[in-house]
């Protein structure tokens, strides 16, 4: 079964290059430029995932009333945000709202093509059975493992690698795939620690900076400590990357 | 160069007010002769009108001057200056006005009558007279060798030593007095007849109230009116006492006095008598000058105006006196210390002589021993058909003047000097106002930037509302802060504005790529298509190095620092730096050198608020700006220098230098520039540098309230950028 994606762009050419590559990924492909024919062609047809940008035509936040209708109708569709629009705040908003990720202008269409398997894979991970335990594996033991649940049971953080899934102390983590993605290789490096080059490997962006894991890291941090007692686990190296303590 | 602010500009200026009554009080000599030159002046009219009125008015202005006494009788004319204060009947003639001349004295040159003729004889007496408005005051002095007193079996009055006075009363009778030696003490008298013998009662007609209906009084012996005093003195006697000018007659006023010398036989008679006038005058009185009441009306309407005047005739009898209230002398002795001299007539003077000779406008200022002018006398006579009658006489003290001039000058100048001290004040209020208004503006416009010269305000609320020049500065410091701020936000937004503008674009082309090399795969080794991709990176670099910028300011203000240890980092950072440049081959010929010769990186902790990363995303900006400008065979050194409370760690680099301002004292200076977004102070070949580096560290060192400082070594071998923490 070809997995159907539903592009929002107003730029056609770039909205012929994303159905062209995904296309030639087997993807089946509807492009939209504007936010009511989307609506519509999502309404009417419903798609596996959704690829939005956030500016559409005149309206600067067309991705976003997308977003929220979709997410005011109950609809569980992954939703995928591709902007120019950088700043942190539209990031977080983008989140909120619901979205799955939210990727910034420039992108590779080859990687793009990856998250969106790799999401359409949680996805219908977790819709085939959201209740099923997790297996308590630790995670240095495991730390070659690319796929499957792991547990860190002493620090009180659980994962599930296949559905994408972080729960600390019992409460799920709001993770985006890639905060998800960073903090399953910190965790999987251990006290030795991983490096930036690798950090940013495991992102799956084409452009990453210290800087950008550094945000996602503050990121990881900040929605672990929301959830409750202070998180301490990944610790910075100074000019080589980050690593993961057991406290 | 030395401030030299408003407010003592102001004050410089204010004091050149001061000079105003300093100029003024250099006047004050010429003030003064102006007004004694103008004060006699008036007073010359004054007499000069006083003269003239006499004539017009009075119509026995002749017949009171000149008299009708023969010229013999008039040269024994007995003088009564007028007194100020009324004299105190004690014997003592220590109260007398003091004269230039002394008192008459009568003795044997003349005598009466001697009772052994031919003998010596040693009675003498010598006689003042002064006189008030009310009584006319008589001091004899008598010189007796033995004084005979009256016993108290005596009824006789003339068996003791006495003093015959004989007068004129208002009607024009002639009246005796004898004026027994009794005892020290009260002066006793008594009307008597032309024997001299014993008191004897008399009898004065009163008026009454219909005609022919004159009552007729009688009069006891006893009852004078005469008070006085009788005190024994080393060569006789002295007798003082004074007669109400109402029993006297003021328009031929005469007066008598004869001295009796009782010695050892009293029933044999006086031993002398002398008298007033000399023998061949016996039948006579001596004209004495009362004040006449026609000429004192005269003259007593401008008592008060003048401290003194008199009328005299043409022999020096004074005939009208007026002086000023001793209540008004009062107020000036109270006010301004004025003593005025007291002269008891001014007859005496050269300017009274002088107006006798006829002499017109005469004047004369009288300096005192200080050599001040003390009084101001003019004289003027009182003239007809070319004979010279009298002499009216006005004095004046100086002092009295100058203190009236003094008292107007005074008040003048208090106006003055108020005016001027509340022009002071108000001028000082003033430059007080507008000190502090542009206090208050240079220290809004101050506070409205930052010290790295970003506007944190654009509108100056100091004068604001004024409708002058410093409300139009104001105004437009305000307009000019908002149109920097507009550009200074403009400039701050053209990383994410060029962000957004080239994403779009970018991700086309990209795209595009990606999907061409996925359909013509041996198009990838296609040098062309390689330099394409390697652009397209490139571009994307910028425009990552774009987002960062933009997006760090609003991330680090929600950052929270925490306690880190300073060395332990720096250790771990720098360690990770040279293994990275070992493996990766950054830079060939560059090393970074931990130089501890200052301060071993390994020492003990240095603690500071601080954020891991974000330290690590400074440094690593420094060292990316270090290594990039270091040449090949150059040097990129980082080392720390511990300071009481704070910690620097420097990182030099050789290489070129940063650009310096010719007028700059100080290479720091373009610091603000140099830190600025989308600035790139040096070159560096084929690198990009968007000049985002260093504007991301200073943000960052911000962050950490940290000094970063960027400057020239001094030998200008290259550059070094110093970052200076503060401990905890």
């Amino acid at each position: 079964m070809n997995y159907r994606i539903i592009i929002v762009e107003d730029d056609l050419d770039q909205q012929q290059n994303y159905a062209d590559a995904l296309q030639r990924k087997g993807f089946e492909t509807q492009c939209f430029s504007n936010v009511d024919e989307a609506l519509n062609g999502i309404m009417n047809n419903r798609p596996d995932l959704v690829l939005l940008d956030v500016v559409l035509g005149n309206d600067q936040d067309g991705g976003f009333t997308i977003c929220r209708k979709l997410l005011d109708r109950g609809e569980d569709i992954p939703i995928i945000f591709l902007s120019d629009r950088s700043d942190e705040i539209d990031q977080v908003f983008g989140l909120r709202l619901g979205a799955w990720d939210y990727q910034t202008k420039p992108i590779s269409l080859a990687l793009l093509a990856e998250r969106i398997k790799s999401l359409l894979r949680i996805h219908q991970a977790r819709s085939a059975d959201i209740t099923n335990k997790y297996t308590a594996i630790n995670a240095n033991k495991n730390s070659n493992t690319d796929t499957g649940p792991s547990q860190d049971i002493s620090s009180g953080l659980t994962i599930d690698e296949e559905k994408s899934y972080a729960a600390w102390h019992g409460k799920t983590l709001p993770l985006t795939l890639t905060e998800f993605r960073l903090l399953t290789a910190i965790m999987k490096a251990g006290p030795e620690g991983i490096d930036y080059s690798s950090l940013c490997e495991s992102t799956m962006q084409r452009m990453v900076t210290n800087g950008t894991i550094n945000s996602h890291i503050k990121n990881i941090r900040k929605k672990f400590n929301e959830l409750g007692p202070a998180f301490q686990s990944i610790r910075n190296k100074p000019g080589f990357g980050y690593r993961w303590e057991q406290v | 160069m030395p401030r030299f602010g408003i407010k003592f500009q102001i004050t410089l200026l204010s004091l050149g007010l001061l000079s105003i009554p300093l100029v003024s009080l250099s006047y004050w000599d010429d003030i003064q002769k102006t007004a004694l030159t103008a004060q006699t002046r008036i007073q010359e009219i004054e007499a000069k009108a006083i003269a003239t009125s006499l004539l017009a008015t009075q119509q026995n202005i002749r017949e009171l001057l000149a008299g009708n006494e023969d010229s013999e009788l008039q040269k024994h004319a007995l003088s009564a200056p007028s007194i100020k204060h009324p004299i105190r009947m004690d014997g003592l003639f220590g109260d007398w006005p003091k004269r230039n001349n002394p008192p008459p004295r009568f003795n044997l040159d003349h005598p009466v009558w001697l009772a052994l003729p031919g003998t010596p004889n040693e009675t003498a007496f010598s006689l003042r007279l002064a006189q008030s408005s009310q009584h006319l005051y008589v001091a004899i002095d008598v010189r007796d060798n033995k004084i005979v007193f009256r016993k108290d079996s005596h009824l006789r009055l003339d068996y003791n030593d006495h003093i015959q006075l004989t007068y004129n009363d208002q009607s024009g009778v002639l009246r005796r007095v004898i004026l027994p030696a009794e005892n020290e003490g009260s002066l006793a008298s008594y009307y008597t007849d032309s024997y001299w013998q014993y008191g004897q009662d008399i009898e004065v007609v009163a008026l009454g109230s219909g005609k022919n209906n004159n009552i007729i009084n009688t009069i006891s012996s006893h009852k004078t009116g005469i008070q006085g005093y009788w005190h024994k003195t080393p060569e006789g006697y002295a007798v003082e006492f004074r007669i109400p000018t109402t029993q006297l007659d003021t328009v031929q006023p005469q007066i008598h006095f004869s001295i009796v010398d009782i010695d050892d036989n009293p029933a044999y008679g006086p031993q002398a008598i002398v008298a007033s006038l000399p023998k061949n005058l016996e039948d006579k009185l001596n004209p004495v000058a009362l004040h006449a009441r026609e000429l004192q009306r005269v003259i007593d309407q401008l008592k008060n105006t003048y401290a003194r005047l008199w009328i005299y005739d043409s022999r020096g009898r004074e005939w009208a006196f007026a002086e000023r209230h001793s209540e008004k002398q009062t107020v000036l002795q109270t006010e301004y210390g004025l003593q005025e001299e007291s002269p008891s007539t001014a007859f005496d003077s050269q300017c009274v002589r002088d107006a006798l000779l006829g002499r017109i406008e005469p004047l004369q200022h009288i300096d005192g021993s200080d050599g001040k002018l003390k009084r101001l006398l003019v004289c003027y006579p009182i003239m007809e058909a070319g004979e010279t009658l009298g002499v009216v006489v006005i004095d004046e003290s100086a002092d009295h003047v100058l203190a009236l001039e003094e008292a107007r000058v005074s008040v003048i100048a208090k106006k003055v000097g108020g005016a001027i001290i509340l022009l002071l004040v108000v001028l000082f209020t003033y430059a007080f106002t507008l000190v502090r208004r542009i206090s208050r503006l240079s220290q809004e416009a101050q506070m409205s930037i930052d010290t790295h010269g970003r506007i944190e305000r654009t509108t100056i609320n100091a004068s604001r509302n004024f409708p002058d020049e410093i409300g139009d500065l104001s105004r437009n410091i305000s307009t000019l802060l908002e149109k920097q701020h507009s550009y200074m936000s403009f400039l701050e937004r053209i990383p994410q504005t060029l962000r957004h503008e080239i994403s779009n674009p970018l991700n086309k082309l990209r795209t595009s790529l990606e999907n061409l090399l996925d359909q013509k795969p041996d198009l990838a080794k296609d040098q062309y298509i390689r330099k394409l991709d390697a652009g397209i990176d490139q571009i994307s670099n910028i425009t990552l190095q774009l987002t960062e910028a933009a997006s760090l300011e609003s991330a680090i203000q929600e950052e929270q620092l925490a306690k880190l240890d300073l060395i332990e980092f720096l250790h771990d950072y720098l360690s990770a730096w040279n293994g990275q440049i070992e493996c990766t081959q950054l830079s060939n010929s560059s090393l970074i050198n931990t130089s501890q010769s200052n301060t071993p990186l390994t020492g003990a902790p240095a603690f500071i608020l601080g954020d891991s990363s974000r330290l690590e995303q400074l440094f690593d900006k420094l060292l990316d700006n270090a290594l990039g400008f270091c040449p090949e065979s150059g040097k990129v050194e980082v080392h720390i220098e511990r300071l009481a409370n704070r910690m620097k760690v420097i990182i030099e680099n050789d290489g070129p230098l940063l650009p310096t301002r010719p007028t700059s004292e100080h290479a720091s200076q373009n610091t603000t520039e140099l830190f600025s977004p989308m600035v790139s102070t040096r070159s560096s070949g084929s690198s990009i540098h968007l000049g985002l580096g260093l504007h991301i560290a200073k943000l960052i060192s911000d962050q950490h309230h940290a000094i970063l400082i960027g400057k020239n070594r001094t030998d200008g071998s290259g550059v070094i950028f110093s970052i200076e923490f503060e401990l905890i």
